[in-house]
């Protein structure tokens, strides 16, 4: 388990990281997300020691990895953005490179190896310079690189990026896979990517934590909309107690005497909502949860 | 150690596995014959007719000038520019494991350069009678100045981001460095001024290995250079998280 307490960085006087602590569980993907330049690179920077930060602890386990983090990148897999590669090396010296310098021992390094070419499919340029690739096979070969020595927390930067369809649809399966024993954060800004394979997502905006919660509940939210033929004033004293908060028009929604109204509640009880409708004789034509979709939930939490 | 190794067979591999490597290697080696023969002026080994490679070890500190930057500036810089730096300080070795490992290859790869030279003291062999305790001490000398020259450039390459900066910087301070030592410039300050710029001189030090004097002081010195320049680098390094 990570365990992030009170992280800051600041670049001279640009505070690119602020005062953020979340935690982060095995067996669980963990979707990083924010606009560009909110601090998620810089966030996975501070993680894995390429940066130090100007204050905050952070923990794998019971481990402060600040103290000695040798120990911890032992078992860490780093994937920054744009997947860097020594483009004078071959695929196959590269993967042996890695193997030797991430201490993979002697007798596994072949199986190893011949795993990622597999994974990773790279078996056919395997003895092609790497500066002859294109951005997806470069892309390949930073992750086989990361995933040599089969890390037990996997940090991959935009992981996705420059894949053609097929093959952003391959590396979330194996992603996928990876994300049920291992500590995995990815940062991405592909929403889409984050309904597929996260579990639990972060969202960073200049660089404070906006949201952290599950995809799922970050989802519904605690709304139910619904479809009376009333006018609002008519509807609003309905849901005046508690467990309502509010009611809201969608000005939109307006078919024959019908209009679209939100009710946020405190917590999501469609029921109550439907209970008060029936009681109080008005006509209805919809009642359902009310989901938003992350495009809106994002928008909506970066846009200052 | 085995990270040290590790590194120190990777970067060499970069050395040979790219034609730069090669191309300075050869431009050196033409060049360092052809100025040992030939000369500039009348000092050429055709016209001394003297069985002794003292003007083959003078012009070695100036081409380093230009050789050695080339084969440092792109050590540090390189591996900013392409984002590998990410990766490399990330990876689960000490920082100075890198430096070390990266300080070797470099030199290594001078000192296999210059054992290509010993065909210039086997041809004055062949001519006449050649005092090769003078050449060995001469060649300990070369490697001991390029590793010094080396760490300049190493440190020089880390502070930079781009390899024609490294380059050009790292030219400059090897220049500095070498007229530090150089007579005319020495006697402009002076006795005791003069006699302290060049105690810190790289070239001053080399010169009695050029004479063929073997003292433990100035190797002393050298191994303290580059020790101290590799200790800031490591800090270098560090400064950067």
């Amino acid at each position: 388990m990570l365990r992030v307490e009170n992280l800051t960085r600041k670049f001279q006087n640009k505070v690119a990281v602020n005062n953020i602590s979340f935690s982060v569980k095995p067996g669980v993907i963990t979707g990083l997300l924010g606009p560009n330049g909110a601090g998620k690179t810089t966030t996975m920077r501070l993680l894995t020691g390429y940066l130090e930060p100007s204050s905050g602890s952070i923990y794998y386990g019971t481990h402060a990895f600040l103290e000695d983090p040798i120990t911890i990148q032992q078992k860490l897999g780093y994937l920054p953005e744009s997947a860097p590669l020594y483009p004078e090396m071959l695929i196959s010296e590269y993967l042996n490179y890695m193997a030797d310098i991430r201490g993979v021992a002697t007798l596994d390094k072949p199986s190893r190896i011949e795993k990622m070419v597999d994974i990773c499919e790279l078996s056919s340029h395997y003895n092609t310079p790497i500066s002859f690739l294109s951005k997806g096979f470069k892309q390949r070969v930073a992750l086989a690189g990361t995933l040599i020595h089969d890390p037990e927390i996997i940090i991959l930067d935009e992981p996705t990026s420059g894949l053609d369809p097929n093959q952003i649809s391959h590396i979330r399966t194996l992603i996928k896979g990876l994300g049920k024993e291992k500590t995995l954060i990815l940062s991405t800004h592909i929403l889409q990517e984050v309904e597929d394979i996260c579990d639990e997502v972060i969202i960073i905006n200049q660089g404070n934590i906006v949201a952290n919660s599950s995809v799922k509940n970050l989802h519904s939210g605690f709304s139910v909309s619904i479809q009376v033929g009333a006018e609002l004033n008519q509807v609003k004293p309905l849901f005046a107690a508690q467990p309502f908060l509010s009611v809201e028009e969608f000005p939109e929604i307006n078919e024959s005497g019908f209009k679209g109204y939100l009710v946020h509640m405190t917590e999501l009880k469609p029921e109550l909502v439907f209970a008060t409708l029936a009681k109080s004789s008005l006509p209805v034509r919809e009642l359902k949860v009310f989901k938003r979709s992350l495009e809106s939930i994002f928008e909506e939490l970066t846009r200052k | 150690m085995r990270n040290i190794k590790t590194i120190f067979r990777k970067e060499v591999s970069t050395y040979f596995n790219t034609p730069i490597g090669y191309i300075f290697s050869s431009f050196f080696l033409l060049l360092i014959s052809f100025l040992f023969f030939y000369g500039l002026g009348g000092n050429s080994f055709w016209d001394l007719k003297i069985a002794s490679l003292e003007q083959f070890f003078s012009w070695i500190p100036i081409l380093y000038i230009i050789f050695i930057p080339a084969i440092t500036m792109r050590i540090w810089s390189e591996e900013e520019k392409s984002g590998t730096i990410e990766v490399l300080m990330t990876l689960p070795i000490r920082d100075y494991e890198i430096v070390i490992g990266k300080f070797l290859s470099a030199w290594m790869f001078l000192t296999v350069t210059i054992l290509c030279t010993l065909l210039a003291p086997l041809t004055v062999r062949i001519l006449g009678d050649l005092d090769f305790g003078l050449v060995f001490m001469g060649y300990i000398g070369t490697i001991l100045l390029g590793g010094a020259y080396i760490s300049i450039g190493l440190i020089i390459s880390s502070l930079t981001r781009d390899q024609i900066s490294a380059f050009i910087l790292t030219l400059l301070a090897c220049f500095l460095m070498f007229i530090m030592g150089y007579q005319p410039i020495l006697k402009f300050f002076g006795n005791f001024l003069g006699g302290f710029i060049a105690f810190l001189s790289l070239s001053q030090h080399f010169e009695s290995f050029r004479m063929g004097v073997f003292d433990p002081r100035d190797v002393l010195y050298f191994i303290s250079f580059i020790k101290v320049i590799l200790f800031l680098n490591v800090f270098v390094i560090r400064g950067k998280k």
